[in-house]
């Protein structure tokens, strides 16, 4: 069985980026959340923000919705099931990685 | 990245967090509670109707100021799993002004029980939702902190203990204002720490 430390670098990038994984774990908590609350919760500009949001749609994890409220243009992301998978697997796989580096010792 | 628990926790409370629309309730429900002081002198309807509207469409106001600055979440049906404890709270509340009432147990005692189911009900809470929303710990503190005062004769028109005076029901009413007020506040807080404000035009996100 390869090192912990190997396979901790071998995480999925998509998910494991640190804005992308804190804009799959907020949604992880909700059905939906609009751009603008991620880009506050992320505190990433615009642009940044939708940059990963476009690597998340790619990658089927995102859905991305636009609509008006009124005469306001809003956008709204919601995991699609593939990404409420990935999430949960990711953050279970990082919690048996970090029991796994506080237990080893180098041989 | 920020502590995924914090982020998860106000993602998925979003909603309950935005603490500032309590605000109105709670002075409204504090001059409710403090014109009814005099039953010689009922507070006209009229006024009444004013004080509750114009607390409604504060809200309202505070509402939209969020909308506007943190956003909009659709947060997850919880209903299901809530609405057992929910419901567990307000009978163990019943039950216990019940037995309160009935048996004659001193206003502050009565207190001290609702500040101690209060507590209990945000310890539940914060283990399902990985965190502690502070308006429920506030509330707890606020009737437990009034039970004391009562026990030891520091509120005022409750020295007789009998919760059922226009005295005991209009402090526990007071103490509902206050806690509403104080742990909005702190629920704003909550949220303003995680969540980045500043002045943002309409949506560009395009994607």
């Amino acid at each position: 069985m390869s090192a912990p430390f190997e396979e901790l670098a071998s995480l999925d990038k998509l998910v494991h980026e640190p804005a992308r994984l804190a804009i799959l774990t907020a949604l992880s908590a909700c059905d939906s959340a609009d751009f603008l609350f991620l880009q506050r919760l992320t505190g990433l500009s615009k642009g940044n923000l939708s940059s990963h949001l476009a690597k998340l749609e790619a990658g089927g994890l995102v859905q991305v919705t636009k609509r008006f409220i009124g005469k306001l243009p809003n956008t709204s992301m919601a995991l699609t099931p593939a990404g409420r998978a990935a999430i949960d697997a990711h953050w279970r796989r990082i919690d048996q990685l970090r029991e796994a580096t506080s237990r080893w010792r180098p041989e | 990245m920020q502590n995924p628990q914090r982020l998860r926790f106000v993602a998925s409370r979003y909603n309950q967090l935005q603490g500032l629309t309590l605000i109105p309730l709670g002075i409204a429900t504090i001059l409710s509670a403090v014109m009814t002081r005099d039953p010689q002198d009922p507070f006209p309807t009229l006024l009444y109707l004013l004080l509750w509207v114009g607390a409604g469409v504060a809200g309202l106001l505070i509402s939209w100021y969020y909308r506007r600055t943190f956003g909009r979440v659709r947060a997850s049906s919880t209903l299901d799993r809530d609405l057992p404890i929910i419901i567990a709270f307000f009978a163990g509340v019943f039950v216990w002004l019940g037995v309160g009432v009935g048996f004659g147990v001193p206003l502050g005692v009565i207190l001290l029980g609702i500040g101690a189911l209060c507590a209990g009900f945000a310890l539940i809470d914060a283990r399902r939702y990985g965190g502690l929303q502070p308006l429920h710990l506030t509330v707890a503190v606020v009737y437990a902190g009034m039970g004391l005062l009562s026990l030891l004769g520091l509120l005022p028109g409750t020295a007789s203990g009998d919760a059922t005076t226009g005295s005991g029901l209009n402090w526990t009413l007071v103490g509902l204002g206050l806690a509403w007020i104080v742990g909005g506040i702190l629920d704003h807080l909550v949220l303003v720490r995680t969540l980045r404000a500043g002045r943002v035009s309409e949506d560009v996100g395009a994607v």
